[in-house]
Order: C-alpha cells, then sequence, then structure tokens
C-alpha cells in the first residue's frame, strides 16, 4: 500500500521520460531519427488529406517577372556593394570574387560564430589571397584544408574563413585615429575570449600611455601592412571594426576592445581576392564548380487554422529535401522545412518564427549599398511585420528585404517583402503573401542523395 | 487498441485546437487541457507513452522539436502529480486553478527551454485571455472528454 502511495506521488516512469528528453537535446544526433519517424507516422494522415487536394500552382501577389528584377537589382547592387569599398585598397593584381557564405558555425570572441564556411571548395579557392573582405571591411583569412578543422578535411570540401575573432585565426596589425591633434596609434587585434564583451581585443600598443587616455568608444581601426610572411598579403586601411573602451565608471580606460565592422551572424558574402591570371591547379585539370543543392517540388497544405503560419509539406519519396531547406514559390521565400520520415515535412513560415534569419535589404534609394541585417521577427503590428535588427548594424532603410544566408539550403535572395518603415534597432515590412491553399505547389531546397 | 486510438486522435487534438482559435471561439488549450488530465487522472503506469502522444501533438503545430515538448508538457504534470493526494483533485473549482496555473506556466517554459535549447517558438507568448478560458473551458472540456475515447481508456481506476 506504502509502495503504491509512493508511485501515485513520485512517477517514475515521467521522470524518466523527462531525462530521456534531456538526453535527446544533449544528443540531438542520437535521437533526431527516432523523432523523424514518430513526427511523420503521426503526420500520415496530414499526407493522405494533402495528396485529395487538387493541384494549385499559383504565385503570390508579387509576379515572377518582377521576382527576378528584384533578385537581379540585388545581385548587382550586392556585388558592387561588396567589392567597390576594397577595390582601390588591394594590390592591383588581384581580381575580386564574390562567394556566398554557406553556414556560420564554432563560437569565438565574445560567443559570436567566427568560422564562415563557402560555397565554394578549398580547391575552387586555390591561388587566392589569404585575406577576405566584406566592402572596405577585413572579415578574417581563408583557411587552409585541416587548419582549425577536421584533421581528414581536403581540399574538396567546401572552403571555410577564419574570421578576425577565431581564436585560431591571425593577429591583424593596425592603427587607431587617436583623439584630434595626436598621431595613430598602432597596435594588433586579436580574438577575444568567448566572455569578452566585444569579440576582438587589442594588445602591444606602441604608446600604451596614449591608449589608456582613450576615453570615447567608437573610433575606426584598420589594418596596417607589414611585412611579409607575417602579412598574408593584407592591405592597409581595411576597416577591422570600432574601437570600444572597457573601464571603471568613473572614466579610466582598462582595456581597449574592438567591434568588427560586420555583424558575424549577418555576413551573406564575402570577397576573396584571386591572382591575375588564375592560377592553374596541380595536374591541369579544371576544377568543377560546387553543385547548388537540387530543387524540389513539394506540395503545401496548411494546416487548420495556423493561417499560413504553420504548413504540412509533402514529396515523392525518391527526392531529398535536406533539414532546414528554404520553401519558397515563385522567388518569394515562404519558410523553413523540418523534414520527417516518409517524404513529409513541417514548414515554419517567416512570419512565424522567432530564430535569427541572416537578412539583406535592398535599399529603394538607387546607389545605396546592399545593407546585411541579423533581425528576428517579433510579431505583427498595424502595417505589416516587425523585425528587430540585432548586432552592429542596426541602421536599416526602406527597400526590399531578402534572405541572406540561413544555412547551405536556404539560398540568399529569396524575397521576404517591402520594408514599410525603418528605424534604429528594428523594421517593419509588408511581407510578400503567398497562397498557400491545400494543393499549393513550392520549391524546396534538396539535399545530395 | 487504446493506444492506436491515442496516438492517431490526440495530435490532431491540437489541430482542432488551432481551428477553434481560427473560428475566433474562445481559445481552447490543448496542452492545458493534457496536463491536467495526465497529472491528475492519468494511469500513474501510462504517464510516458501518454505524455509522447501530446508531445507529438504538440510538435506538430509547435516550431520546438519533440524532446523540448516533452519538457514543456512533462514537467508541469510531475509537479502537480503529487498533488493527487492532497487536493480533491474531481472538483472543477481546482481543476480551474490548475488549468490555469498551468496555462501561465507553459508558454514561461516554452521561453525558457526554447532560448537554453535555442529552438524559440512563437508559443512562448503569454495571452491573458488564454489563461482566463483555460480556467474556465478545462473542466468542462475534461469532463466531456474523459467520457470518450481515448482518453476514456487511460482513466486512473479511482473505485
Amino acid at each position: 500500500m506504502e509502495q503504491r502511495w509512493g508511485n501515485r506521488v513520485f512517477p517514475v516512469g515521467l521522470y524518466g521520460a523527462l531525462v530521456a528528453a534531456l538526453c535527446a537535446l544533449a544528443l540531438p544526433t542520437v535521437t533526431e531519427p527516432a523523432e523523424k519517424v514518430l513526427l511523420g507516422a503521426v503526420g500520415l494522415p496530414l499526407r493522405f488529406w494533402s495528396r485529395l487536394q487538387p493541384v494549385v500552382v499559383e504565385a503570390g501577389a508579387l509576379r515572377t517577372e518582377q521576382v527576378a528584377v528584384l533578385q537581379e537589382q540585388l545581385q548587382q547592387r550586392l556585388q558592387s556593394t561588396l567589392v567597390q569599398g576594397a577595390v582601390h585598397l588591394v594590390d592591383p593584381g588581384l581580381r575580386p570574387e564574390v562567394v556566398p557564405v554557406v553556414a556560420r558555425r564554432r563560437p569565438g570572441g565574445s560567443g559570436l560564430p567566427s568560422e564562415l564556411v563557402l560555397g565554394r571548395r578549398f580547391e575552387e579557392l586555390a591561388g587566392c589571397a589569404a585575406f577576405v573582405t566584406s566592402a572596405d571591411a577585413m572579415v578574417g583569412f581563408l583557411a587552409r584544408p585541416g587548419q582549425a578543422g577536421p584533421a581528414d578535411e581536403d581540399a574538396s570540401q567546401p572552403a571555410r574563413v577564419l574570421m578576425l575573432h577565431h581564436p585560431e585565426s591571425l593577429r591583424v596589425a593596425a592603427s587607431m585615429q587617436a583623439p584630434t591633434g595626436a598621431r595613430p596609434l598602432h597596435l594588433v587585434v586579436e580574438a577575444a575570449a568567448s566572455l569578452d564583451p566585444w569579440p576582438l581585443r587589442t594588445s602591444l600598443w606602441d604608446d600604451p600611455y596614449g591608449a589608456s587616455r582613450f576615453r570615447d568608444s567608437g573610433a575606426e581601426v584598420r589594418s596596417m601592412r607589414v611585412p611579409e610572411p607575417w602579412g598574408q598579403g593584407m592591405p592597409t586601411d581595411l576597416l577591422v571594426g570600432r574601437a570600444r573602451i572597457w573601464g571603471y565608471e568613473s572614466g579610466e580606460t582598462i582595456g581597449v576592445y574592438v567591434e568588427p565592422a560586420i555583424e558575424p551572424r549577418a555576413i551573406s558574402h564575402v570577397v576573396v581576392w584571386r591572382q591575375e591570371p588564375a592560377a592553374v591547379p596541380e595536374g591541369g585539370e579544371a576544377v568543377e564548380p560546387m553543385a547548388a543543392p537540387a530543387p524540389v517540388a513539394v506540395q503545401l497544405l496548411s494546416l487548420p487554422g495556423l493561417d499560413g503560419r504553420r504548413l504540412h509539406a509533402s514529396w515523392s519519396r525518391k527526392d531529398r529535401v535536406a533539414d532546414g531547406a528554404a520553401v519558397s514559390q515563385g522567388g518569394v521565400c515562404i519558410g523553413t522545412v523540418r523534414t520527417l520520415a516518409l517524404g513529409q515535412g513541417l514548414v515554419s513560415a517567416f512570419h512565424a518564427t522567432r530564430h535569427s534569419w541572416s537578412l539583406l535589404l535592398l535599399p529603394e534609394e538607387a546607389g545605396q549599398p546592399v545593407l546585411e541585417l541579423q533581425g528576428t521577427v517579433e510579431g505583427t503590428v498595424p502595417g505589416g511585420l516587425r523585425i528587430g535588427l540585432g548586432g552592429a548594424t542596426t541602421r536599416a532603410a526602406r527597400g526590399w528585404l531578402f534572405t541572406g544566408s540561413n544555412g547551405p539550403n536556404c539560398p540568399a535572395g529569396l524575397v521576404l517583402g517591402r520594408v514599410v518603415e525603418a528605424a534604429n534597432g528594428h523594421i517593419v515590412i509588408e511581407p510578400e503573401v503567398v497562397d498557400v491553399r491545400a494543393g499549393a505547389v513550392a520549391v524546396a531546397a534538396g539535399g545530395n542523395r | 487498441m487504446r493506444w492506436l486510438l491515442w496516438f492517431l486522435l490526440v495530435p490532431q487534438l491540437y489541430l482542432f485546437q488551432c481551428w477553434i482559435g481560427a473560428t475566433g471561439l474562445p481559445l481552447f488549450d490543448a496542452t492545458v487541457l493534457l496536463c491536467v488530465f495526465l497529472a491528475w487522472f492519468a494511469r500513474i503506469g501510462c504517464l510516458p507513452l501518454l505524455l509522447l502522444g501530446a508531445a507529438l501533438g504538440r510538435a506538430l503545430v509547435d516550431d520546438a522539436g519533440l524532446a523540448v515538448q516533452v519538457l514543456v508538457i512533462g514537467t508541469p504534470t510531475a509537479l502537480m502529480v503529487p498533488l493527487r493526494t492532497l487536493v480533491f483533485r474531481r472538483h472543477w473549482v481546482w481543476q480551474g486553478a490548475m488549468a490555469a496555473l498551468v496555462a501561465i506556466a507553459v508558454p514561461r517554459l516554452s521561453g525558457l527551454l526554447g532560448a537554453w535549447f535555442a529552438q524559440p517558438s512563437q508559443s512562448a507568448e503569454l495571452h491573458g485571455a488564454s489563461v482566463l478560458w483555460a480556467a474556465l473551458l478545462v473542466p468542462p472540456f475534461l469532463f466531456v472528454l474523459r467520457r470518450m475515447p481515448p482518453l476514456r481508456g487511460f482513466e486512473e481506476d479511482t473505485a
């Protein structure tokens, strides 16, 4: 009787289930397949229901041709934004090449992602200069295969960039404009610790006394050329970031940190600098470019009552759709998919997500540079959808909003909507509405089978 | 058969809840209802699998993964189970009060766990009206659903 009372008060099986859930969160790769199968089985009635719907292929309010024009404008403006800032600083013998970023990983200084995975293989970037830029800013250095990564990594794998706040990145020599009248201070910029308030810290000042008299944050820190081989060909005057003073409340400076010129979570493209003429690969064979994920047609079913916020997607079981793949129709982003077993997935519409997105903003005003932003949907407000902006770049402008780099299967340049209000720290967009009635067909980025 | 019905129908309860919400009727919260049922009425030995069925349903309509859903539903349930011996749980006032508490706890837990495990979701937003409706609607809904499959098959024998 006592044991029965004990079991009623302390249900061991229930506690076991909670512990198992914690283990699943600690080891997601082990439990993920079982979760996909379970959710796939539960979603089967939705798959059957979806198959009964008539197939509808219809673009949203924005016509496909308009989307194509916008995407073309974005590409052109992005190219000039990213290249023009640095082209006059870099050795004329180097040719710029804009490369997409497909993933960000490994927390570095201040806990921010410090490694960029590029949409090119190491072998494709053979012969490029080691430094990587974005507009007039210094991003980091191209890693060599195996450097700060898996020991068995080879040249056929996606190239990586170690950003300046990566623990194994090279230090860079830099100069900082001192208060009016004083000469620039010279220093070395290196990765800060993950608990530091900013991602980069400074050391080896040529005038430590001068540095200790700094009171105001915001001074530009720019690169300086140093003798080879330590300089890695890095040019002078690339923007490393802005000084951030850390000190006592009374005003005395303890240390000077540097906030990178570009928010690491917002970077969607970088510029690598290729030797001209292009270096001939070993063996003289042309390197095959990295293939983009093949698109897969998926049939959507808006879950009842969820008003397009959450959708069930199904596709032919011969196809493979990758987790986190973008689902789009006519170049307009609907959301991203979480795949389940049996050719199904659950799509979270962009406006219903609460995680961080890398975004690209094409300002309405001609000639304005494309802005790389990091934002999180905060909810609907009168007139649209409010997106909070994070990181260093919180300025914005009216224009068109696109996806940035949100994983290997969520390509940059999908339309999200028109920015109708731009304030410091947030924007409001009129989301581009896609008709996701039952049976609507969209495209998801597939993975390699 | 009762297990088949549980795993077949309980996930659809979440879709039904969303459909009710879309019609403009007062928001009926399936998570709160299932928490109260699991904690106070379900057979103790069946709780882990019943919890799994409820979590699968919630994972259909929410961004966070299955493990987070197990914790979101299972934590308030585990805290309420000992109250079986302390309160007269069949009284609707207790059920309403507990439903209101769970209606506050579930979004808070969703937010907390979502932030910890990098799985944020919209269900972390707490609406005052949903607490009120949970207190008012969960007892009558529970009264009806406990007399119907699949919940009836798992009700604790109090005789």
